[in-house]
C-alpha cells in the first residue's frame, strides 16, 4: 500500500495542472458564486472539448491504436481530480468519451470504431443513451422501443426518456427490441443511431430546476441501416451491460470530485455568511467533509482492485449510492446557510444545486435498486420479493 | 498510488485472524500475552498499517487483550525512551481535576497542562490518576506528571503500586475494556521523555492510538454486519429467509457501504500516521475515527434488530459487540468533539484543504 502518486503519475499531474491553469475559462460570477449550469454555454464546451483533445486529454483511457493514450485507470483518475479542482468543464463528448466509445471499443465493428472514435474524441459528434423508456427505467429488459428488420434496413418506432444531453446530441447508442417474440433481455439489440434521420423528434423534459438537462426521443418509422448495429442482432443486452459496465468504472472519481468543488463552496458559503463559527454549522460541515473523505479513499481501494482484476466489481455501487446521500445533505446544508435572503449570487446558485441533487438518488441507477445489487451480489442475501 | 494491501500484509491480517477465532486467545491472559508476543504483535518493526490490520482483527474478535494500551498508548512514550513493550503496559493521562482526554492535554501548552499528579526531585511521583484503560493488568504504566518545565511521561512498575491499581468493575460500558484508578503516593518512577518533547510523543500517542481503534470499530462492524447477514440469509418467515424482504436487505446494504467507507478511512488513516504525520494525518486520523465509531454503533444496532427479539438477549453474544461499539465510541471524546477538531483544521485554517495527490 502507498497512496502517494509514483514518480510518473506526479509528473502526469504536474503537467495536467500546469495545463489546466492556462487554459480554464475564469467563469465566477457575482459575489464568488460560480455561474449557472456548465451546459449554457455550448459553444465554450465545444471550444474547451476541442483544446482538451489537442493537449491529449481526452480518451485518456482508450487504446492508442484509437486515438487514445492507453494510460491506467489511474491516469483517468488524477485527470478528473484535477479537472474538478481547476473547476474545468466537462468533454462535451462526456456519454461519448466515457460509455460510447468504450463500448464500440469492445463490441463494435472496424468501419462503427474507425469512423466514430476519433470524431467522438474531438467533440465533434455528441452522444446521447437510449436506454430508459417510460415503462423500462430501471427494467431495461422491458425495453419496447421496436426496431423491424426490412431488407438491409432496420426500422425504429418507440419513445425513449431520461436521455442526458439528447437535444444537444447528434447520436444515440439505443437500445431496441429487434424480436418482438424472445422474452426479456434475449430479443434485444443496441444500434447507433443519427438523430438527425429523418422521423426522429427531441423534445427537451424540463426539471425541477427549471432547466432541460435531458430529454424525451421520440422514434417514427426512423430507417437505420444494418450496419448500425453493435455487435450482433439479439446481442443488444451483452453491449449495454458493457456500457454501463463502464459508467461506473472511474465514474465514482467525477462524482466525488464534484464533490470535491461542492465542499469547497460550502465552505466558501459559510465563510461569505458568516456562519463558520456557528458549532452547529461546524459539526455539519465536519460531517459533510467525513462523507467526503470516506468516497475519496473507498473509490482509491475500488481503483486498486480494478487495478488487479481488471473489472469494477458491484462493491462501485456504495460510492454511487453513498455520494447521492452525502451530495443532497450538503446541497441541503448549503441552502440553509443562505437563506438569509441575501441575493449575493450563492443563494440562487445553492438553490439550483439543491434541486438538482434530488435526482442524484434517482438517476444511473435508483437507491433501491442499488440496495438490491449490493444486498444480492455483494453481501449475497436472497433474491428480494 | 495503490491501494491494495501487499501480499505480506494479507498474510498478517489473516494469521492474526486464524489465532483469534482460537479459543485459546480468549483463555488466561499470561499465556496469551506470551502467545502474542511469540506471534511478533509487538515487534518495533510493524508499521501502522500493519497494527491498524491487527486491530481490525482483535475488534472482530471482541479481543479483551490490553495490547492496543500496550502499543497504542504506552508504546510511543516507551520507544521515545528506547525501550520496547514486552509487557502489558497503558497510560495513565487523566485526572479528576485536569485534563480530561488526551487532546485536552495537548492542547493547554502551559507547565504541567493543567495537571495535579507532580513528580519530585527524587523521581517519585504523587497524585492520582482515573479512567487508566486496563490499569489492573498493565505491568508497566507511563504516567503523565507535571515536572518544573512541564509534562513529563515517566515510568512506573505497577508492582510497586499500594493499593494495586482496581477496575472499575462491570459497570463500565465493555467490562472487557476495564479502566480503573492509579493512586501515585510518593512511588518510585523513571523517566520516559522530558517536558520539551512530551507534546510531540503525546500526539504521536494520540494519532496511533486513534488510528487503531479506527481500525478495531471496523473490525467490530465487520462481525456484526456478517452476523445480521449470516441470520437474514437463514432465519426464515412466511416461508423465506427474511432477507429477502427487502425491509431487512436494504439496511444491511447501507450499513454494508457504511462499513467499507469506514474501512477506506481507518487504512488511510493508519497509513497517514506515518507517512505523513502532523496535520494531515491528525485530519485523517480524526475522519477515520469518526467514521469507524459511527460503523461500529450502527452496525450492532442493525444487527440486533435484524435478530428481532433473540438480538435482544443476553444469551446473544451480540450485546458484547455493541458494548465494545459504545466503548469505542467515547473513548477520548466523542464524534462530536472529534467534529469539532476536523472543523477547526477545515475552516480556521489557511488552506482548508488537503493538498491533492500525495
Amino acid at each position: 500500500m502507498d497512496l502517494r502518486d509514483s514518480a510518473e503519475e506526479a509528473a502526469f499531474r504536474a503537467g495536467l495542472r500546469d495545463w489546466l491553469a492556462r487554459s480554464v475559462p475564469v467563469t465566477t460570477g457575482t459575489a464568488g458564486a460560480p455561474a449557472r449550469g456548465r451546459w449554457d454555454d455550448v459553444d465554450a464546451v465545444r471550444s474547451f472539448s476541442a483544446a482538451l483533445h489537442e493537449a491529449g486529454y481526452a480518451g485518456l483511457t482508450w487504446p492508442v491504436e484509437y486515438g487514445g493514450r492507453g494510460l491506467s485507470p489511474v491516469h483517468q483518475a488524477i485527470y478528473l481530480e484535477e479537472s474538478a479542482r481547476a473547476e474545468a468543464g466537462e468533454h462535451i463528448g462526456v456519454i461519448g468519451l466515457g460509455m460510447v466509445g468504450p463500448t464500440v471499443i469492445a463490441c463494435g465493428s472496424p468501419a462503427q470504431r474507425a469512423w466514430y472514435l476519433p470524431r467522438i474524441l474531438t467533440g465533434e459528434i455528441i452522444f446521447c443513451q437510449g436506454f430508459s423508456e417510460p415503462e423500462a427505467g430501471s427494467d431495461l429488459s422491458a425495453v419496447r422501443t421496436l426496431a423491424r428488420r426490412d431488407g438491409d434496413e432496420l426500422v425504429v418506432t418507440g419513445r425513449k426518456v431520461w436521455s442526458s444531453y439528447a437535444h444537444l446530441a447528434d447520436h444515440c447508442l439505443l437500445l431496441a427490441r429487434t424480436d418482438p417474440d424472445a422474452t426479456r433481455h434475449r430479443g434485444l439489440s443496441c444500434l447507433l443511431v443519427d438523430l438527425r434521420t429523418p422521423g426522429v423528434t427531441v423534445r427537451p423534459i424540463r426539471q425541477m430546476t427549471g432547466e432541460a438537462e435531458f430529454a424525451e426521443i421520440e422514434f417514427d418509422e426512423v430507417r437505420v441501416p444494418l450496419d448500425a448495429v453493435v455487435g450482433e442482432i439479439g446481442d443488444g443486452w451483452r453491449v449495454a451491460m458493457t456500457t454501463l459496465a463502464h459508467e461506473r468504472g472511474t465514474f465514482g472519481f467525477t462524482l466525488t470530485a464534484r464533490l470535491e468543488v461542492a465542499f469547497r463552496r460550502l465552505v466558501a458559503t459559510a465563510r461569505a455568511r458568516g456562519r463558520d463559527t456557528d458549532p452547529l454549522v461546524r459539526d455539519q460541515i465536519a460531517a459533510r467533509y467525513v462523507e467526503l473523505e470516506g468516497l475519496r479513499w473507498t473509490n482509491r481501494r475500488a481503483l486498486a482492485e480494478l487495478r488487479r482484476t481488471g473489472t469494477p466489481g458491484p462493491e462501485t455501487s456504495v460510492v454511487k449510492l453513498r455520494w447521492s446521500q452525502a451530495h443532497q445533505r450538503l446541497t441541503a446544508l448549503a441552502v440553509l446557510l443562505t437563506a438569509d435572503g441575501r441575493p449575493d449570487g450563492w443563494d440562487r446558485y445553492w438553490r439550483r444545486e439543491m434541486l438538482r441533487s434530488r435526482a442524484n438518488t434517482i438517476e444511473g441507477g435508483t437507491s433501491q435498486v442499488l440496495r438490491n445489487v449490493i444486498a444480492e451480489r455483494v453481501l449475497g442475501l436472497p433474491r428480494s420479493y | 498510488m495503490d491501494f491494495a494491501l501487499t501480499g505480506e500484509q494479507e498474510t498478517w491480517r489473516d494469521t492474526a485472524a486464524k489465532y483469534l477465532a482460537d479459543e485459546r486467545a480468549a483463555g488466561d491472559s499470561d499465556r496469551t500475552w506470551a502467545d502474542v508476543t511469540g506471534l511478533g504483535w509487538l515487534d518495533s518493526e510493524l508499521g501502522t498499517v500493519e497494527l491498524a490490520l491487527l486491530a481490525e482483527q482483535l475488534g472482530h474478535a471482541r479481543s479483551p487483550l490490553p495490547w492496543w494500551s500496550t502499543i497504542g498508548l504506552a508504546g510511543p512514550a516507551l520507544r521515545a525512551a528506547g525501550r520496547e513493550p514486552r509487557r502489558p503496559a497503558t497510560l495513565a493521562w487523566a485526572e479528576e481535576a485536569g485534563p480530561g482526554t488526551l487532546a485536552a492535554l495537548l492542547a493547554p501548552h502551559r507547565p504541567g497542562g493543567g495537571m495535579s499528579c507532580t513528580v519530585a526531585a527524587d523521581g517519585t511521583v504523587r497524585g492520582r490518576k482515573v479512567a487508566v484503560p486496563h490499569a489492573a493488568e498493565a505491568v508497566d504504566l507511563v504516567v503523565a506528571v507535571a515536572g518544573p518545565d512541564g509534562v513529563e511521561l515517566r515510568l512506573v512498575d505497577a508492582s510497586a503500586l499500594r493499593p494495586a491499581p482496581t477496575d472499575a468493575g462491570p459497570a463500565g460500558l465493555d467490562p472487557t475494556r476495564p479502566a480503573g484508578t492509579v493512586e501515585l503516593s510518593g512511588v518510585a518512577s523513571t523517566p520516559l521523555v522530558a517536558a520539551d518533547a512530551s507534546g510531540d510523543v503525546l500526539a504521536a500517542i494520540r494519532r496511533r492510538t486513534l488510528a487503531l481503534l479506527a481500525a478495531e470499530a471496523v473490525g467490530v462492524a465487520t462481525r456484526a454486519l456478517a452476523w445480521a447477514v449470516g441470520y437474514a440469509t437463514t432465519r426464515t418467515q412466511f416461508g423465506r429467509p427474511i432477507g429477502a424482504n427487502q425491509a431487512v436487505a436494504h439496511p444491511l446494504a447501507d450499513l454494508y457501504g457504511q462499513v467499507e467507507t469506514a474501512r477506506s478511512l481507518a487504512y488511510r488513516a493508519a497509513w497517514s500516521v506515518d507517512a505523513e504525520p502532523g496535520p494531515v494525518a491528525d485530519r485523517a486520523v480524526a475522519a477515520a475515527a469518526v467514521a469507524g465509531r459511527e460503523a461500529a454503533t450502527a452496525a450492532c444496532e442493525t444487527a440486533i434488530q435484524t435478530y428481532g427479539g433473540s438480538g435482544f438477549t443476553w444469551e446473544q453474544p451480540l450485546h458484547h459487540w455493541y458494548r465494545r461499539a459504545w466503548w469505542l465510541a467515547t473513548f477520548d471524546g466523542t464524534v462530536a468533539d472529534l467534529r469539532a477538531e476536523l472543523a477547526a483544521s477545515l475552516l480556521d485554517g489557511a488552506s482548508g484543504q488537503d493538498a491533492p495527490g500525495r
